[in-house]
């Protein structure tokens, strides 16, 4: 088997018309390398968890395959024991504890306990003493962490994540990307869905832009957001700052946004324009990228717009 | 702790770690104990009126006492205590978020549902079991240990009793295998565990109002619950086997049609709970 055909996950033309009609998900190609973390990024309804549901093997496609290290996924397969995951919502037995959930969803996949790192998982937890508690009194975040924690079980090669931080507030959302993050550092491949930009562009490597059911864009993120970029720029002389910038190439639009301006570049870098801007005496007091992901990611699901 | 379990006993042992479990299992014990207290303090008189079939005759021995609560709750409690461990199987994992997570595990759908429904078919053995043996408890602690006397006059020493005594249980809950298999039929379409439960109760109460209606003719010789009473010929003089082989391969033909159906349907379904 050649490298190409071992890679972490490859889907092919995968369909899924649901009983009733409904065309979810068509005609999807996605491939993920080792090492990755892709986002799987849309507006609810594009077909992102379909299309997580059916790399897990939870629902079955109507035509084309999903491939995880070269094995296809079929309800069962033996290759999914290397895949962590977490689907929706945590979802756990309410009168066992944290910690007796854990081993039974470890056991029911016929694997030892012993072998399950639980160190790790209840280190991701972090629910303390309250891990030997019944779950039924877990708040919602502390859901949410037994649900991660049960999700990298075994150093799983693959993590597949389904709106991780969804419901999650700020700070418990932080702990999540912490721990998305870490695990990729350890060399864990994981594929994440979401509809917040901002997350994606935190955390991820690559990006997978679906709507409506179709790949629109997939690629670093680096590039996505490199394909249009707009800036915010506050400067000490505005009408110095745009005749220098008119004049400069790479630059397709200026407009007022006081106390500063926005500015559109195509392929120019930011620091050639703040070079420019000082080279003609014009001092440069604020510049950052504008929601640069969000910007490209309207553009790529409006163009796929009737 | 380094060996792997079974899925059957993770299963198990996530039902023996439920406080419905022994509720349902409480019940069971508990009717046949209100059974025994309310014969005992209804005197000694041998001839209550009204009283039918194993009742007429229940103060006569302990051993008359199991057979009397088999008689009273194969009907419908018992119906009720198995339907409930079939239908909450597979629908309680739904209602709880827990399917999909059995589900993305290295493990055949098909073997999940038959470590489900062996633990299901294990506890619906059990209550039948709790059932009898505390009313035999019950009974000879209120009435002693004599021989049999049975409701068609027939009197059965007491190892011989107990013998018949077993196969009837046996019996009755192999009679539950049709009502079974529909919960857990129902338990794999639904994501309502309640409802997968009221269908089981369903099958086995419809099936018996219409059993009653002779109108239905031959049609009812074909109803699961048309032998549940069969294990009577256990205790007539010559024995009658004939019905209880009659109930046992009508069981066996409900179980078989409900569970390929389950299995059919559930190793195709798309898991969206």
């Amino acid at each position: 088997m050649s490298a190409e055909d071992k890679r972490p996950v490859a889907i092919r033309g995968l369909t899924k018309r649901y009983a009733g009609g409904v065309l979810a998900v068509e005609r999807l190609d996605l491939s993920v390398e080792e090492g990755q973390v892709l986002g799987l990024l849309g507006p609810n309804g594009a077909g992102k968890t379909t299309t997580l549901r059916m790399l897990l093997g939870l629902v079955l496609p109507s035509a084309g395959e999903v491939r995880i290290y070269g094995e296809r996924v079929l309800p069962g397969a033996s290759v999914l024991s290397r895949v962590g995951t977490l689907v929706d919502n945590p979802g756990f037995v309410p009168h066992l504890s944290g910690i007796r959930n854990l081993q039974t969803f470890w056991e029911a996949g016929g694997m030892a306990w012993s072998e399950a790192d639980v160190d790790a998982a209840i280190e991701v937890a972090d629910l303390g003493e309250a891990i030997n508690r019944k779950y039924r009194t877990y708040s919602h975040g502390m859901r949410q962490r037994l649900g991660l924690a049960q999700s990298v079980l075994g150093r799983p090669s693959l993590l597949v994540l389904d709106e991780p931080t969804s419901g999650l507030d700020p700070h418990q959302m932080r702990q999540v990307r912490a721990v998305v993050s870490r695990m990729a550092a350890g060399g864990t491949t994981v594929v994440l869905s979401s509809h917040l930009l901002s997350e994606v562009e935190q955390v991820c490597t690559h990006v997978a832009v679906v709507d409506r059911g179709h790949l629109v864009s997939t690629g670093p993120v680096a590039d996505l957001t490199g394909a249009s970029r707009t800036v915010y720029i506050e400067t000490t002389d505005l009408d110095a700052a745009k005749r220098v910038l008119s004049a400069l190439e790479g630059v397709t639009s200026v407009t007022d946004q006081p106390p500063g301006m926005s500015v559109s570049l195509k392929g120019t870098p930011r620091h050639e324009v703040v070079a420019a801007l000082v080279h003609a005496g014009v001092g440069v007091d604020t510049i950052h990228a504008r929601n640069s992901l969000e910007d490209a990611f309207l553009e790529l699901v409006g163009e796929a717009s009737p | 702790m380094s060996s792997t379990r079974t899925l059957a006993g993770v299963e198990l042992s996530k039902q023996l770690w439920r406080l419905r479990t022994y509720l349902a299992l409480g019940v069971t014990a508990l009717v046949p104990v209100l059974i025994t207290i309310a014969f005992a303090l209804g005197g000694t008189s041998h001839h209550h009126h009204g009283h039918v079939g194993f009742f007429s005759v229940a103060t006569r021995s302990g051993l008359d006492m199991p057979l009397a609560a088999l008689s009273a709750m194969e009907g419908f409690l018992l119906i009720v205590v198995v339907a409930l461990f079939a239908g909450e199987s597979v629908a309680g994992e739904a209602s709880w978020g827990t399917l999909r997570y059995l589900l993305v595990r290295p493990v055949r759908r098909s073997r999940l549902l038959a470590a489900k429904l062996s633990v299901a078919a294990l506890l619906s053995l059990v209550a039948t079991l709790v059932l009898v043996i505390v009313a035999l408890a019950a009974g000879t602690a209120a009435f002693g240990w004599h021989p049999v006397v049975t409701p068609f006059g027939l009197v059965m020493p007491e190892g011989q009793a107990i013998i018949r005594l077993a196969v009837s249980a046996i019996y009755v809950a192999w009679s539950m295998a049709g009502v079974v298999s529909f919960a857990f039929l129902l338990s794999t379409l639904t994501d309502s565990a309640f409802g997968a439960v009221a269908g089981g109760v369903a099958l086995g109460v419809v099936s018996e109002i219409l059993d009653g209606i002779p109108a239905f003719g031959a049609v009812r010789y074909g109803l699961p619950s048309h032998y549940w009473q069969a294990w009577n010929g256990l205790f007539v003089d010559p024995v009658r086997y004939a019905d209880m082989v009659r109930g046992a391969i009508i069981q066996v033909v409900y179980a078989g049609a409900f569970c390929a159906l389950a299995w059919w349907r559930f190793s195709r379904k798309d898991i969206t709970s």
